[in-house]
């Protein structure tokens, strides 16, 4: 039995979580809400030697055994009653050749997989809106194996067919450009909106869609996404959440962040 | 008779005048924790100017605070933003698409490796990460080149170096030991690449206590540490107390007026708690003990890391 009615944001943490792999290595950044239920719900089901970072926090963190929350910004200090081992945030640079995994988001996400948090407009000086900054992302692009890029909504003005900044290169502008600039790393493994998920194409590095949200058709997806797009051959819609995953889920998410707003 | 120790137990007044106008003064903490705001707060009241300010990797509204006074002018920080209360910070971003503050454009990495570089005392420290991104084409200080030993493409960040880094720590003893009692985020590294470092402590301790532990000092010999319980109001202060999310948001809500042209609300909220406040014991007298023990209150029952300050 599934349950009736969940909010689109915590099948985004259920479908990410489903893909984390036992003992791989992840980090979740700022303003990471659903990025980190999704690492502690695979920690707590089929996944409970992730190696995870959650936030800001500095420390490794295991919610494997133990009842856990997730709070809204990232350098709570309660997020360090999950902590075994603590690091220096620097050091982060030393684990990033380990980590499998990294989620990253912002103002715009394209059709390659890059994501803009430097801001909108065609002057870098007089930006019509100027973004919070580039954080970690273009680092971890050089490194870490696989990023997930998530938008927290998915319309025109946010997927679009090139960002008009790139704070982190997905695949840039095609096949070859990661390589040529030595980035080590597989580049975006999949684009994940309240909508859809998106995986990239092995030739072209386009955007494809692979799975849809439960009850959401094929031209709303269409006509809410501002590049072109090919579908898989073998896209299907997502198994919603069991009674299993959302009952953790929203044990989490006690303060109801990832619900609709 | 032996000559003493130094004790460099300083009021915020004092603190706050080892930086001069046009100094580079690294602020240390992390979104919404372990900032230095009593020394913040006092460099506004002061008047400085020109500051080049070097906020953390991931920086946060102690940033915003500081631009929209009008105390920065070149900013080296690769985030500014209030997480789930405001995406990017407001004065930050009205600064940025005004163009009223020089903007370093870095990454996280680059901002790590700049700090290396000076705390190493090397010209360049090289990194991969930013190769493909904008933030390489913004930052006519990065050049790239190819490694002389496998021809690797890397980018070379220059040293970033501070006059001065303000660190905020749960403990310190009147030798300027500091301990923080829960994360460090870049605050090491940053007192690494500065001249001179004061702290901001929320309770000053007998030296006995930081020889019961000394693998527990984080920052060793600062140059001046400041007595400052609930130093880090309205951010946390890690194993005290939890942020002030209505002062947050109030901020939050007078500084996007602001942004949009509307200043009085803004000079209102600095002169409430900031330039009127002659010393931090009128600023917590200002904001008031019931408030005070409640995000004390949200710490209390955690027992980990052993004591709380």
């Amino acid at each position: 039995m599934t349950i009736a009615h969940f909010a689109p944001r915590e099948m985004m943490a259920i479908a990410l979580a489903r893909d984390l792999n036992d003992g791989e290595w992840m980090a979740s950044g700022a303003n990471t809400a659903i990025t980190f239920a999704a690492c502690m719900l695979a920690q707590k089901t089929h996944a409970p030697n992730i190696r995870v970072n959650l936030g800001a926090n500095c420390f490794w963190c295991n919610v494997s055994d133990r009842p856990a929350e997730i709070h809204s910004l990232s350098s709570d200090y309660r997020n360090v009653r999950y902590a075994e081992a603590r690091f220096d945030h620097p050091e982060i640079f030393y684990y990033l050749r380990r980590l499998d995994k990294f989620f990253v988001s912002g103002l715009q996400a394209d059709a390659f997989g890059n994501v803009n948090l430097l801001g909108i407009g065609d002057d870098p000086h007089r930006l019509r809106v100027r973004g919070p900054g580039s954080v970690g992302i273009a680092d971890t692009s050089a490194v870490v194996k696989h990023h997930y890029v998530f938008m927290t909504h998915h319309d025109r003005k946010r997927l679009v067919e090139r960002v008009d900044w790139i704070s982190y290169p997905g695949f840039i502008d095609g096949p070859g450009y990661r390589e040529e600039l030595g980035l080590r790393g597989y580049g975006p493994k999949w684009l994940v909106t309240p909508k859809a998920i998106f995986s990239f194409d092995e030739e072209t590095k386009r955007a494809e869609l692979f799975r849809l949200f439960p009850g959401i058709p094929e031209e709303d997806i269409r006509d809410d996404t501002g590049f072109e797009f090919a579908t898989r051959a073998d896209v299907t819609e997502l198994d919603p959440p069991s009674d299993l995953e959302i009952g953790i889920v929203r044990q989490l998410d006690r303060q109801r962040l990832l619900q609709d707003n | 008779m032996a000559v003493g120790r130094n004790d460099v137990v300083r009021s915020g007044r004092d603190a706050a005048s080892l930086i001069e106008d046009g100094m580079t003064v690294a602020v240390g903490g992390l979104l919404t924790s372990n900032h230095p705001m009593v020394v913040i707060r006092e460099l506004i009241r002061q008047g400085r100017t020109g500051l080049t300010v070097i906020g953390a990797a991931s920086a946060g509204l102690e940033i915003d605070l500081m631009i929209g006074a009008g105390i920065v002018r070149k900013l080296i920080t690769p985030f500014v933003s209030g997480e789930g209360l405001v995406g990017t910070g407001p004065c930050y971003r009205r600064a940025l698409e005004q163009g009223l503050i020089e903007n370093w454009e870095i990454t996280e990495g680059m901002q790590y490796a700049g700090l290396e570089a000076a705390a190493r005392d090397l010209p360049f420290l090289p990194v991969r990460g930013g190769l493909g991104s904008d933030t390489l084409r913004l930052n006519p200080d990065l050049t790239t080149f190819r490694d002389p030993l496998q021809g690797e493409l890397l980018i070379a960040v220059p040293a970033i170096k501070a006059d001065v880094a303000l660190i905020h720590v749960q403990r310190a003893d009147s030798y300027g030991n500091g301990q923080h009692l829960g994360a460090t985020f870049g605050d090491r590294l940053m007192a690494f690449a500065a001249d001179k470092v004061i702290l901001t402590a929320e309770r000053i301790v007998a030296n006995e206590v930081i020889r019961r532990s000394p693998e527990r000092t984080t920052i060793a010999y600062a140059d001046a540490v400041v007595e400052a319980p609930f130093g880090s109001h309205p951010f946390g202060s890690h194993a005290c107390y939890r942020e002030d999310t209505e002062m947050l948001e109030q901020y939050v809500s007078v500084a996007t007026a602001f942004r949009k042209g509307e200043e009085e609300e803004f000079n209102l909220f600095l002169k409430e708690f900031v330039l009127s406040c002659d010393d931090h014991t009128v600023y917590l007298e200002r904001i008031g003990f019931g408030r005070l023990f409640s995000l004390r209150r949200a710490y209390d029952y955690m027992t980990v890391g052993g004591d709380n300050a």
